[in-house]
């Protein structure tokens, strides 16, 4: 699910249209490095254990 | 009677009157007026209303109204609705918002114990960030050293306290940012559970691990007050209906009889962290070392949730005004538009299974102890620093210890630690299982005892 070394600008040309962003020359480094952060947390989570029938916790209580 | 006293000193002194809540808050006023310049941490002060509440505290304490914070000033992050002002939540765009028409419900808490608000505290924009630096309001300066990091984003909470301007701040954590500006100032932050304190009021940042929480100066301060903001709210639909679980009067039990252990692994640090959680090891007699598996993986999903809710609240300003953000905050939450839905609820179930992971292991131990933060407060500016040897950015690891904790909830109490000589401070976190707030802050009280945690006014902002 992670991609390993994905395309970050077409990534961000992909997505950015489909929810409405421009991202301005200006922006594309930070959220290129943002992107690269959260493709790398992506990847650990990848290896953490999930069962898949998991209850997701958006809202818990502690 | 110093205007730099903690706030049981303060409350105890009003209460008997040997001052009165007038004198102290003069006092107040002009210690944060000769000395905010140097630290930035207020942006807004409330001369005229703090005046008029100290009036009245003192008329009710000498009507012999019962008030446990009598006259103590404190200060809040400007995230906290304060009527007649706009939220600014640490942003530009804020600043035209219409002005709040009631206070936060914490802060009519305290003043209903006798605290006084004494105006609205400098912090990292829209709380996120680690680092104290705000672009419009100037970054907020760490009182111990001015030309390091204060820590965010309660950056300005923090500074105030360190410097002595006012006994108690609020501040709120959504996933370090009560715990890492603590370890940087060199004072006690408190992080109760998800859910125990009321959020009315507060400007969000990523709803699902937004805590409010507080600092001080020392662990009967953090009670004290934590005593005061206890109650429910309908308000927040986070906010769990609990009895008031009053904390003041345990903590001189200290550690005993509690099982405490230190996490290593994961939460090693570097040499310095690990000597300092060597000395707390050896202070509190503690000899047990346990494991937290997972906890890089709870620190990446809570990364992921935080961009991903941080971006559904900030979506529309940053179609239409995103250059009226900080570059660096934008960045960070544009990319979070961008993240594939399915990380975010893998994100999510990997949170229901270590929350289960924490509470089984808390069956096992009362208090765990880890670093507050991978290190000592940075210099403004810096960029990168090496975590464990490696050469990394600052910004997105100064939470990699707090991060874990506030994923599933659990309340912390951040105790600051002397360095040794003229170092900066750090801190170590005491983690509790759910609605133990009284085991945290009674480690961190045994650690106060012990002399180890202490946090005297910063060298360069004390009184003789």
């Amino acid at each position: 699910m992670a991609p390993k070394l994905p395309d970050f600008d077409q990534w961000i040309d992909a997505m950015a249209s489909v929810v409405g962003l421009e991202i301005t020359p200006e922006q594309r480094p930070g959220v290129k490095a943002n992107l690269k952060t959260a493709a790398k947390m992506a990847a650990v989570l990848e290896k953490a254990p999930v069962r898949p029938e998991t209850d997701p916790a958006p809202v818990y209580r502690a | 009677m110093k205007s730099t006293s903690r706030a049981a000193e303060i409350s105890r002194a009003v209460n008997t009157a040997q001052t009165s809540a007038r004198s102290v808050m003069i006092e107040t006023l002009a210690r944060i007026e000769a000395n905010n310049g140097r630290v930035n941490a207020f942006t807004d002060i409330l001369g005229e209303r703090a005046m008029a509440r100290a009036d009245r505290v003192d008329a009710d304490v000498k009507a012999g109204k019962p008030l446990p914070l009598a006259g103590v000033p404190f200060g809040v992050k400007n995230l906290y609705d304060i009527e007649g002002l706009p939220t600014r939540a640490g942003s530009r765009i804020n600043r035209d918002a219409e002005p709040a028409r009631t206070d936060a419900a914490l802060i009519a808490r305290l003043e209903a114990a006798g605290a006084i608000c004494v105006g609205a505290l400098n912090m990292d924009e829209f709380a996120s960030g680690f680092t104290g630096e705000n672009a419009h309001d100037g970054p907020v300066r760490n009182p111990h050293e001015i030309g390091h990091m204060a820590g965010g984003s309660s950056a300005g909470s923090a500074a105030a306290v360190a410097a002595g301007m006012v006994p108690l701040a609020l501040g709120s954590d959504t996933n370090g940012s009560i715990r890492v500006p603590a370890s940087f100032c060199g004072v006690f932050g408190l992080k109760p559970t998800y859910g125990r304190l009321s959020r009315r009021g507060m400007f969000p940042f990523a709803s699902s691990l937004d805590h409010p929480g507080l600092v001080g100066r020392s662990v009967e301060d953090l009670a004290l007050s934590y005593d005061a903001l206890q109650g429910y709210e309908a308000d927040d639909p986070a906010m769990v209906k609990r009895p008031m679980e009053a904390v003041s009067g345990r903590l001189e039990r200290g550690s005993a009889g509690l099982r405490i252990a230190i996490a290593e692994g994961y939460f090693g640090g570097d040499s310095e962290v690990r000597a300092m959680m060597d000395a707390v090891a050896e202070g509190l007699n503690v000899a047990r070392r346990i494991t937290i598996a997972d906890a890089q993986a709870a620190r990446a999903a809570a990364s992921l949730i935080t961009m991903a809710e941080g971006v559904a609240l900030h979506l529309e300003r940053l179609r239409t005004q995103a250059d009226a953000f900080d570059p660096e905050v934008r960045d960070r939450l544009l990319a979070g538009a961008l993240l594939p839905a399915g990380w975010i609820e893998r994100a999510q179930k990997f949170r229901r299974a270590f929350h289960g992971q924490m509470l089984k292991l808390l069956e096992t131990v009362d208090v765990i102890l880890v670093p507050a933060a991978p290190m000592r407060a940075p210099r403004l500016g810096q960029k990168t620093a090496s975590f464990g040897g490696v050469e990394m950015p600052i910004r997105p690891n100064l939470g990699i210890f707090t991060q874990p904790f506030s994923f599933v909830g659990l309340p912390v109490v951040a105790a600051p630690i002397a360095p040794p000589g003229d170092a900066l401070p750090l801190g170590v976190q005491a983690i509790a299982a759910p609605w133990r707030e009284d085991f945290a802050l009674r480690a961190a009280r045994q650690l106060e005892k012990a002399g180890l945690a202490q946090a005297p006014v910063a060298r360069g902002f004390a009184e003789d």
